[in-house]
Formats: C-alpha cells, sequence, structure tokens
C-alpha cells in the first residue's frame, strides 16, 4: 500500500535554485551574525563598565561606545543579518529558517577552537552535533509549504 | 523560581516568538524577493516599513528584550538558557498553527534536535 502522500502544496517539486539559494542564505546570515557579535563583543570589552552611575559619567560612557569604530562595524553586521534575514524569510518558512540558523552555534564553536584555541567540553561537542544532525534534517524538508 | 521571574521568562519566549512570527506574516503582505539585486530588495524594505505587522513585530520583540533585562537583573545569566531552547519549539508550533507552515515529522525531529542541543551547549 502506497503510503500518503503528505501534500506540502508542492510548489511543482520547488525548484533547486530555491533550496540552494536559501542554503546560501542561510550561511551567509550565520557568518553576519557571528561577526556581528565579534565586533560588538571586542569593542564593549575594550571599553569596559562606565566609571560611575552618573548621569555625566553615562553620557560619557556612550560617547565612547559611538566613538568606538568596532561598534559601527558590529551594527553593520547585524544591519546586514537584518535585511538578509528578511530577505530570505519573504519566500522560505519560518519553522525551516529558525532551526537552520542554529548551525551559527557549531560555527561559534569551531572558530573559537581552531582560531582562539578555546577550549570545548564534551558536552558542547555533543550539543553541536545534535544541531548540525537536527539542522540536516530541517535542511531535507521544503523550504516552503505555504503560497506565496 | 519565583513567580515574576517565571511571568518575565513566558513573555521572553512568548512576545519574542510572536513577534518574529509577525515579521514574516508582515512578509507575505510585501511578496517575495525575487531577483537578489539591491533594487528589489530596497523595495521590499520599503513595502515592509508600511506594514502594521511589522511594527507590531518591532514592538513584540521590544518587550521580549527588556522582560530579558528584567528577568537577568533578577536571575542568574544560566536561566536565559531555556528561553532560547524554547523559542526553537515554540517558534514552530506557532508558525504550525498561526502561520499555516507545513511542519512535518522530519522538521518536527530536527527541531526538537535542535533544540535539545541548544541546551546543552549552554549547560557546557
Amino acid at each position: 500500500m502506497p503510503s500518503p502522500v503528505r501534500t506540502t502544496l508542492s510548489h511543482a517539486g520547488q525548484p533547486a535554485r530555491l533550496r540552494l539559494r536559501t542554503y546560501a542564505f542561510i550561511v551567509a546570515l550565520v557568518v553576519f551574525s557571528s561577526v556581528g557579535n565579534l565586533f560588538l563583543s571586542l569593542a564593549m570589552k575594550r571599553i569596559g563598565d562606565p566609571h560611575a552611575w552618573t548621569a555625566a559619567a553615562l553620557f560619557d560612557h556612550l560617547l565612547r561606545i559611538l566613538a568606538s569604530g568596532g561598534i559601527w562595524i558590529g551594527i553593520a553586521f547585524q544591519l546586514l543579518f537584518f535585511v538578509g534575514y528578511l530577505t530570505v524569510l519573504s519566500w522560505a518558512d519560518f519553522s525551516f529558517v529558525k532551526p537552520s540558523l542554529a548551525i551559527g552555534y557549531a560555527l561559534v564553536t569551531l572558530l573559537g577552537a581552531l582560531v582562539l584555541g578555546e577550549p570545548v567540553s564534551l558536552l558542547r561537542w555533543f550539543g553541536i552535533a545534535l544541531i548540525c544532525s537536527g539542522v540536516a534534517l530541517v535542511a531535507r524538508t521544503d523550504v516552503r509549504t505555504t503560497r506565496s | 523560581m519565583n513567580p515574576l521571574s517565571v511571568l518575565y521568562l513566558a513573555v521572553v519566549v512568548l512576545a519574542g516568538t510572536g513577534g518574529h512570527l509577525a515579521t514574516k506574516h508582515a512578509l507575505r503582505g510585501v511578496g517575495e524577493v525575487e531577483r537578489l539585486r539591491p533594487g528589489p530588495i530596497l523595495h521590499m524594505l520599503a513595502r515592509m516599513i508600511r506594514q502594521p505587522w511589522f511594527w507590531t513585530g518591532i514592538v513584540l520583540m521590544t518587550i521580549s528584550f527588556f522582560s530579558l533585562l528584567a528577568l537577568l537583573a533578577r536571575e542568574p545569566l544560566s536561566l536565559a538558557v531555556p528561553a532560547t531552547a524554547l523559542s526553537y519549539v515554540v517558534g514552530t508550533l506557532g508558525a504550525r498553527l498561526l502561520l499555516d507552515e507545513q511542519v512535518s515529522t522530519t522538521r518536527w525531529f530536527g527541531v526538537l534536535l535542535v533544540c535539545v542541543g541548544v541546551t546543552l551547549i549552554s549547560l557546557g
């Protein structure tokens, strides 16, 4: 007996181009977001905490943040992420894009381990393996299941 | 964990997810970006900022952000973990129920693996 067909409002087999384009966007988004966070984190670590919790000190702190080049590079990447996120969501399912972006955890951990030589616990590697398996499963499903 | 923290946590997850779902819903009124050129992308953004659902989404995400700050002011950072992990399941459920996306068994299983994986990462 043929298995019941799970109708996902097939878009004439979802052209491979749409799928590849979606994959490319997910990878680019993950890179934008990680690089953006890296710049913001490095910049804020260099700036540190406000000297005091008075209005004048906080204003001075804000000026120092706004004067930092790293902050603006970080913001630019976050902006790039947001525009790209809206673009890919204009055709792809939210329930496809959202879990797929979790692959970013793997990227950040790998970069931390390989580039910065950060130690990674076994539990964390196990988490990464689960995330990669999960994203691989989601990636096999239809990119879009609703009519546009 | 005290009731107020539970409330903040619920608001972080629900408002955050709701914000993303509203954004996705707004994109339905905008249409698909078919050609990947600056022109069509800018056109999409221009139409997007005229969508009430987009601004609903922005407001919800802002509420979620401030609720996270309030949560972090009273609880350790590790409490943000269930918020992050739960948002994958809640987001998928919301996409199924509110946006009519078809979530196959394969996709559900993938989402659950991601959710558990994110939890483990935050613990390790």
